[in-house]
């Protein structure tokens, strides 16, 4: 089996694509993290969820984590407002380049897990010969590969 | 020869400082590591004099203080009073201005003037955001708050800590002599306020019930913790009180209440020392080495010889001089620097010529232009760098300028009170 067999197509997101359509395909399609990549379709960041919801916790919950607390439930529920309106684009100075690592869309599986372990990456960023990504492909579905001979 | 090296080195560093071209304690540990290399201050300069060295009490002083304030922090007690202040004000634009800022400059009397706008500014843009009010005037607003309050007493400022240690002023000492004119100057902001701020009072009657849905009592995470922390804050206060009585320095009263404070609070010992903010105390080190190395050449004795000639005997002179220029300089260079090198002046010039310092009011000079006119500009005391840095992580850029219109006005204002006050009080 090679990497391109495994490429999830929706773990790529462009920077022109709406914030709120990527955090909705991370929770529907379970996605630890999205990467990012240009309108040309050069990889630049990863996403990961927890960047998200950095995003919709306000900057003042942030600052002092116990306001966190007095925050009535009503008014929590529509934090998540904020992403609407607001492209890719805007949360790029926040993802992750440094969690970036691509993989050849013919490698092993094998290859694939060495890569992820010697970056510590959760995700890794499946490319064509022409470098554009075709997809992602996560830990959990590479160990759930390997764990499946067993 | 060494003289004028000393008082280059020195101007360098406090270039540096004013300029942020380095890290400030970058700056200052410089500055103590070329006159100890080159032999202007020794070691036992540096460790042990009380002319020269690294004042203790301060250090000490501001470390028990720091640990006090840590503890105080994981009780919730700002956010809960915060938020309760902004109830009660009904949404009422103006109210709740005048509320938060009682609380700012009250609870910066206490504690640090930093800590208190870091505690004040989250709950505040909750508030205004809640509100749909502009949070830039109120953010302003409490820094200058917090710097008027924090001059009240021998712990709210770090430049009363350095005049209380120099001059071995007590907490009484500054809240008998200083408290009066905090209050007036307080009274005399908001109601400058009322004016200065009109823009941003708008009231919208429909958004008051976003803000009374807040619930301040979830803010208390342990209301046991809070209730030993608020007794041992109290207690702390006591022995400020009683610090002749009790014959404990201030520095031990801090270092023992922080003490108190972590058994009371409770919580890992490594959050409280994370919390310690170490860069500020070794800046104040390589501060004191720098101020003793200029003592030590004679540059302070020189200085006061000319200010004495100059003030000619004129106490009014000497003390609304000391109040101007340490306004005016305050307003350039944070304050913290500009009072660890007056306070030597100021001493020889008290020692000198007692007649300029009736009722130590060459003191009260100092401290109240170097806090009040800490107020006039963005960068003249800590507090406002940090309610911009706030700021600017929510989406609510402060400029330069937007803070000195409204901290200049501020600081005229509460300077120019001090003139009579001081001479009716001291100089008639």
């Amino acid at each position: 089996m090679r990497t391109r067999d495994l490429a999830v197509p929706e773990g790529v997101v462009s920077v022109d694509e709406p914030l709120i359509d990527a955090a909705r395909r991370m929770v529907d399609d379970a996605l630890a993290g999205l990467v990012i990549v240009s309108s040309t379709g050069k990889p630049l960041a990863v996403l990961p969820a927890s960047q998200v919801l950095g995003l919709v916790v306000p900057g003042y919950v942030k600052d002092d984590p116990a306001l966190a607390a007095v925050v009535d439930e009503a008014s929590a529920d529509r934090l998540a407002e904020r992403l609407v309106g607001l492209p890719v684009q805007h949360v790029l100075d926040d993802a992750r380049p440094d969690l970036l690592a691509t993989i050849d869309d013919d490698a092993t599986l094998l290859e694939a897990a060495a890569v992820m372990a010697r970056k510590h990456t959760p995700v890794l960023v499946v490319v064509d010969d022409a470098g554009q990504a075709i997809g992602t492909l996560s830990a959990r579905d590479v160990l759930g590969r390997l764990l499946g001979s067993l | 020869m060494t003289l004028l090296f000393t008082v280059a080195v020195f101007l360098a560093v406090y270039a540096l400082i004013a300029t942020e071209r380095v890290p400030r304690v970058y700056a200052a540990l410089g500055g103590a590591a070329v006159v100890m290399a080159i032999g202007v201050v020794g070691a036992h300069e540096a460790f042990y004099s009380e002319e020269t060295g690294i004042d203790w009490n301060v250090i000490f002083l501001l470390l028990g203080m720091m640990i006090v304030v840590a503890g105080l922090k994981q009780t919730g007690l700002f956010e809960y009073l915060a938020i309760w202040s902004a109830k009660r004000a009904k949404g009422r634009p103006y109210a709740l201005l005048v509320l938060l800022c009682l609380l700012t400059a009250a609870a910066s009397a206490v504690l640090d003037n930093v800590t208190t706008v870091l505690l004040v500014a989250p709950v505040t843009i909750l508030v205004t955001d809640r509100l749909g009010l502009r949070p830039a005037p109120f953010l302003v607003a409490e820094a200058l708050a917090s710097n008027i309050g924090g001059a009240a007493t021998l712990v709210g400022d770090p430049p009363n800590i350095i005049i209380g240690s120099r001059a071995d002023l007590s907490f009484n000492d500054f809240l008998w002599n200083l408290g009066p004119i905090v209050v007036i100057a307080m009274v005399a902001f908001l109601i400058v306020s009322r004016f200065l701020f009109r823009s941003a009072f708008t009231f919208d009657a429909e958004k008051v019930s976003a803000v009374m849905a807040l619930d301040e009592r979830e803010a208390i995470r342990n209301r046991g913790a809070l209730i030993r922390g608020l007794a041992v804050l109290g207690l702390i206060l006591v022995a400020f009180i009683l610090q002749r009585q009790l014959d404990l320095a201030p520095s031990v009263i801090a270092l023992l209440g922080g003490g108190a404070m972590m058994l009371a609070v409770r919580g890992e010992t490594d959050d409280y020392l994370r919390q310690v903010e170490w860069e500020t105390l070794v800046f104040f080190m390589g501060l004191f080495v720098l101020v003793g190395s200029l003592v030590e050449v004679g540059a302070i004795g020189k200085l006061s010889t000319a200010v004495t000639d100059a003030v000619a005997g004129d106490p009014v002179v000497a003390n609304m001089g000391i109040l101007a220029g340490s306004a005016v300089l305050s307003a350039i260079v944070d304050n913290i620097p500009y009072v660890a090198t007056m306070s030597p002046l100021v001493q020889e010039l008290a020692a000198g010529s007692p007649e300029l310092n009736p009722g130590n009011v060459l003191w009260w000079s100092l401290a109240l232009g170097a806090d009040f006119g800490g107020n006039a500009t963005a960068i003249g005391a800590s507090a406002n760098v940090v309610i911009i840095g706030i700021a600017k992580r929510n989406g609510v850029p402060i400029s330069f300028w937007y803070f000195t219109r409204y901290g200049i006005v501020v600081a005229a204002v509460t300077v120019a009170l001090c003139v009579p006050y001081l001479w009716l009080r001291y100089l008639m």
